[in-house]
C-alpha cells in the first residue's frame, strides 16, 4: 500500500488562504490559480474524475441533504459510488445510536457529523480528508468521532489527512504534522521527531547566545524569559532550564512567529499514517 | 444519481402537477359556465342579449385571468424549478457533497437536467390538453362568436398564438434551461430568479415583435383593393389573420422586389415632404415611387408553420442554454 502523495503546490492566493483551501483543492472541488496538485500521482481538479472514488472529503461545514432521512443519505452514498460498503456503514450508525428513520436536520451537530464521516468512509476511500471534523463538537463526541475513524482507519490502511484548531487533541491520533499560518508551510514534519528536536529554555533573562539552535519563539515576562528552540541543544549555565515542550507549544510558537497572522486563518493540518506505517 | 435527482426534486415536480390540475379544473368550470350562458342565448332566455350580472353574462373576467397565467405560467416554472437546480445547492453547500462522491461533474448536471427538464416538458405537454380544448371551445369558439367581427381573437394572434399549440411546451423548456443557466452562473437563487423574469420578458418580446412577423412571408392587401365589408360578412375571429400593421412596398414588377425595407422609409418620407404636403402631392409621391400602401397580415394558415419554427427555435435556445450551465458548473471553485 503506498501512502498519499499529497504534492500540495502552493496555493498562491493573497487573500483566502489557509488549509480549508488546500483540503478544498485536495478534493478538486477549488483549482490552484497557480500550480497543480496531485493524488495518487493524478492530477485533481473540478474535472479530474480518477481521484473521486479514491478520496473520502468531509466539508468544514459539514453539507447533507437536511431533508433527507439517515438512510436515505446510504442509499445517496450506495448510488453514487461503486464501492460503497453498505454494512460497514450501516453498522457505524446502528453503533452509534443514530436513528436510520430520522431527519438529516433534526439530527444533532455531533450526529451529523458521524453521518457526514460515515459518508466518507462508506466509500472505502484510500485517502480521507477531513476539515475540521471535531470542531463544534462537545469533548465526548470529540473523542468517540476519533476513536471510531483512527478504528477503521487502523482495519483499512488508509491515510487520513485532517485539519484541526485543537492541537490536544491530534497528538494521540496523528503521526505527521503541517502547520500553516498565512497560506504558508511554518514546518513539517512526523510529530515525534517534532517533539525530539525542540525545546523549551526557561531562565532569567537576557537568555545567552545559542550559536547551535534556532530561536522559533521568545517571550519574557518580568525577569524571565522563555525561548522556543530548535536544533542540538546548547549548554547552558544552572540558572537556566530545558523542558520538553508539548506539540500545543510548538504549534503557538510557529504560529507566531509571523508578524501578520491572521486568527481564522492559521492553524494547523496533521495527516496520520497510522495505517500506513504499520 | 437518477435516483438523488428525483429524491431531490419530486415534491417540486409534484406540487407543479397539482396546481397544473387546479387550472385544469377551474377551466373545465369556465368552460361549463360559458356553455350555460351559450344554452341561455340559443334558448331565448336572454332578451336584449342579456345584461350585467345575470346568469346571461358569460365570466369573462375569470377568463382573461386565466389567459394571463397561461401566458406567465412558462416564466413561473422556469423561475421556481430551473433557477434553484443548481443555484439552491450553494444553499448549505450540498455541491461539496455531491461533487466529491464517484461522479463527475458533468453526470451530476446533466442528470439533474435532463431528468426535471423531461418531467417538464412531460407535464406541460399533457398539460396542453386541456388548455387546448378550453381555448378552442371558450376564446375562439365563444368568446369569437360572441365578439363576431369585432374583436375576440384568432390562434395566428399572439394573445392565443402563446399559449395554443407547441411553443408553451418549448416556452417550459426554454424557461426552465434559462434558470438554470442563469443560477449556475449567477450562483445565487434571489438574483438568478430575477435575472429570469428580466430575460425571459426580454427574449419573448423580442421574438413576437421583431421575429415571429418574419418567420414566414406576410400577406399585403393595398389600400386601394380593400373594400368596405358589411357587417352581416365579417369573418369569424378565428378567421382574422394576425395584422403586422400598415406599411409601403414596391409596386410588382418594379426593380426593388416588393419585399425590399425601404419601400416604409420611402412612403414615409412623401408623408412629410419639405413644401407643404397635400393628399394629392403625397398620392403623386407614392406613385412617384412605385410604391403601394396597405396593411401586412400574417395569414391564418401560417399557425403551424410559424409555431414548428419558433418552437425549434426555443428548444434550439434550450440546447444552448443547457451548455452554458454545464459550462459553468465544470469551471465552478467550490
Amino acid at each position: 500500500m503506498g501512502s498519499a502523495r499529497l504534492h500540495a503546490a502552493r496555493a498562491g492566493r493573497p487573500n483566502g488562504a489557509g488549509k480549508s483551501t488546500l483540503l478544498r483543492l485536495a478534493a478538486g472541488l477549488s483549482r490552484p490559480t497557480t500550480g497543480t496538485i496531485s493524488i495518487f500521482g493524478d492530477e485533481v481538479n473540478p474535472n479530474s474524475t480518477s481521484h473521486l472514488d479514491r478520496i473520502g472529503y468531509f466539508d468544514q461545514l459539514r453539507p447533507l441533504y437536511n431533508g433527507f432521512r439517515v438512510k436515505e443519505m446510504l442509499t445517496f452514498g450506495r448510488k453514487l459510488n461503486p464501492g460503497w460498503d453498505d454494512d460497514a456503514a450501516r453498522h457505524w450508525l446502528t453503533d452509534l445510536d443514530i436513528p436510520m428513520n430520522r431527519r438529516v436536520g433534526q439530527l444533532s451537530l455531533g450526529q451529523q457529523a458521524e453521518v457526514a464521516l460515515t459518508l466518507c468512509m462508506g466509500k472505502r476511500p484510500d485517502l480521507l480528508l477531513l476539515d475540521e471534523p471535531v470542531a463544534s463538537l462537545d469533548p465526548l463526541a470529540r473523542r468517540q468521532l476519533l476513536r471510531s475513524l483512527m478504528g477503521t482507519v487502523a482495519e483499512r490502511g488508509t491515510t487520513v489527512f485532517l485539519s484541526s484548531h485543537i492541537v490536544s487533541e491530534l497528538e494521540p491520533v496523528c503521526d505527521y504534522l503541517i502547520i500553516l499560518s498565512d497560506s504558508q508551510v511554518q514546518v513539517t514534519g512526523s510529530i515525534d521527531s517534532l517533539l525530539a528536536e525542540h525545546r523549551l529554555i526557561v531562565g532569567i533573562r537576557p537568555p545567552p547566545p545559542m550559536p547551535q539552535v534556532e530561536v522559533i519563539s521568545s517571550s519574557e515576562t518580568g525577569r524571565q524569559s522563555t525561548l522556543l528552540v530548535k536544533g542540538s541543544h546548547a549548554h547552558l549555565g544552572p540558572e537556566w532550564q530545558m523542558l520538553e515542550p508539548d506539540l500545543d507549544a510548538i504549534v503557538l510558537a510557529y504560529l507566531g512567529r509571523r508578524p501578520a497572522v491572521r486568527g481564522n486563518d492559521s492553524g494547523t493540518t496533521a495527516y496520520d499514517t497510522s495505517g500506513v506505517e504499520s | 444519481m437518477i435516483w438523488l435527482t428525483w429524491r431531490r426534486h419530486w415534491l417540486a415536480l409534484v406540487v407543479l402537477g397539482a396546481l397544473l390540475g387546479v387550472l385544469a379544473i377551474w377551466m373545465a368550470l369556465v368552460t361549463h359556465s360559458f356553455d350555460v350562458v351559450a344554452m341561455l342565448h340559443k334558448a331565448n332566455r336572454c332578451p336584449n342579449g342579456g345584461n350585467i350580472n345575470s346568469a346571461c353574462s358569460p365570466p369573462e373576467g375569470e377568463a382573461q385571468l386565466i389567459a394571463v397565467i397561461l401566458l406567465a405560467l412558462p416564466c413561473l416554472i422556469g423561475l421556481a424549478i430551473g433557477a434553484p437546480l443548481v443555484a439552491g445547492e450553494l444553499h448549505g453547500h450540498t455541491n461539496r457533497l455531491a461533487w466529491t462522491q464517484s461522479i463527475s461533474r458533468t453526470k451530476w448536471f446533466v442528470t439533474k437536467w435532463l431528468v426535471v427538464g423531461v418531467g417538464l416538458m412531460v407535464m406541460s405537454s399533457l398539460f396542453q390538453l386541456p388548455v387546448s380544448r378550453y381555448l378552442g371551445h371558450v376564446h375562439v369558439g365563444f368568446i369569437g362568436a360572441l365578439f363576431r367581427g369585432q374583436g375576440g381573437s384568432s390562434r395566428i394572434q399572439p394573445s392565443l398564438f402563446n399559449i395554443t399549440g407547441v411553443v408553451p411546451i418549448a416556452y417550459v423548456l426554454f424557461a426552465f434551461s434559462l434558470g438554470v443557466a442563469l443560477g449556475a452562473v449567477i450562483r445565487r437563487t434571489s438574483w438568478a430568479v430575477a435575472a429570469t423574469v428580466v430575460a425571459y420578458g426580454a427574449v419573448t418580446m423580442v421574438m413576437v415583435v421583431a421575429v415571429r412577423p418574419n418567420l414566414m412571408p406576410e400577406t399585403f392587401v393595398a389600400v386601394q383593393t380593400q373594400v368596405e365589408t358589411p357587417l352581416s360578412s365579417w369573418p369569424t375571429a378565428d378567421q382574422i389573420p394576425w395584422d403586422l400593421g400598415s406599411g409601403y412596398r414596391y409596386a410588382t414588377g418594379y426593380q426593388v422586389p416588393a419585399g425590399d425595407p425601404s419601400a416604409n422609409a420611402a412612403g414615409r418620407a412623401c408623408h412629410m415632404q419639405a413644401n407643404a404636403p397635400t393628399p394629392t402631392r403625397i398620392d403623386q409621391c407614392i406613385a412617384d415611387h412605385h410604391l403601394q400602401e396597405g396593411d401586412f397580415y400574417q395569414a391564418t394558415n401560417h399557425y403551424w408553420p410559424l409555431q414548428w419554427k419558433e418552437a425549434a427555435i426555443y428548444f434550439g435556445c434550450s440546447i444552448i442554454l443547457f451548455g452554458i450551465g454545464l459550462w459553468s458548473v465544470r469551471r465552478w471553485r467550490a
